[in-house]
């Protein structure tokens, strides 16, 4: 399994395969601290990021 | 205050305290409508010195390189992407050293304009908040067993990668 976590100062980006990890992950950071919580990336420093997964 | 952001107290002979002010926001959507408005409190941390007030800031920003990677190598894998903000997140913050700040215009205790705000939490407008925050969510993110990268302290791996 692979998991990364990116810390921008008040933004974090959760990467990883397994998505109930991911979210199990999502759900401790929410128990700690207050979140908004976005899903799927798309704006992330001024950046757009849109996915084509069909491909 | 009821969060618990700092308490009253005299403010001690040779100790220095910050000023603050409101500051009001209208944020704005993406076609220019107003979305909401805002107002928060910033201590005026700019009227401290270095080493005499304060000592260490640092904070660990992102290298845009290590996003670029993720990303390229998430793509590659079809990996999940999630994003997460966190709110006020420089209020969970939290300070070690003394802090102190005057009371807030308009919240100002009656019979008790002599004291100051002794902060327990990081507010906007100090030096010390990003680092603060900084550490807390390090603290947190490596009890849920992760590491940090070596290449950049912003990126943490899970420990069963390594």
């Amino acid at each position: 399994m692979k998991f990364f976590i990116v810390v921008y100062a008040d933004d974090l980006i959760l990467v990883c395969n397994d998505q109930n990890k991911l979210l199990q992950i999502k759900e401790e950071l929410s128990q700690k601290f207050e979140m908004k919580n976005l899903v799927e990336l798309h704006f992330f420093l001024g950046m757009e990021v849109e996915r084509n997964r069909d491909e | 205050m009821t969060n618990n952001t700092w308490t009253l107290v005299p403010l001690l002979v040779g100790r220095k305290h910050v000023s603050c002010k409101w500051v009001f926001k209208i944020k704005k959507g993406a076609n220019g409508e107003v979305e909401l408005y805002k107002v928060i409190l910033v201590a005026r941390g700019f009227t401290r010195t270095y080493k005499m007030d304060y000592n260490e800031t640092f904070a660990p920003v992102t290298k845009f390189t290590s996003i670029c990677c993720i990303l390229a190598l998430a793509a590659l894998e079809d990996m999940e992407i999630h994003q997460m903000d966190v709110k006020t997140a420089f209020f969970n913050g939290e300070f070690k050293g003394e802090i102190y700040m005057e009371q807030p215009q308009g919240f100002v205790h009656q019979g008790g304009e002599h004291l100051v705000c002794k902060l327990h939490k990081s507010l906007y407008g100090l030096k010390q908040s990003p680092r603060a925050w900084n550490q807390k969510l390090n603290v947190f993110i490596k009890s849920i067993e992760f590491m940090k990268s070596e290449a950049d302290p912003s990126v943490y791996l899970h420990k069963w990668e390594m």
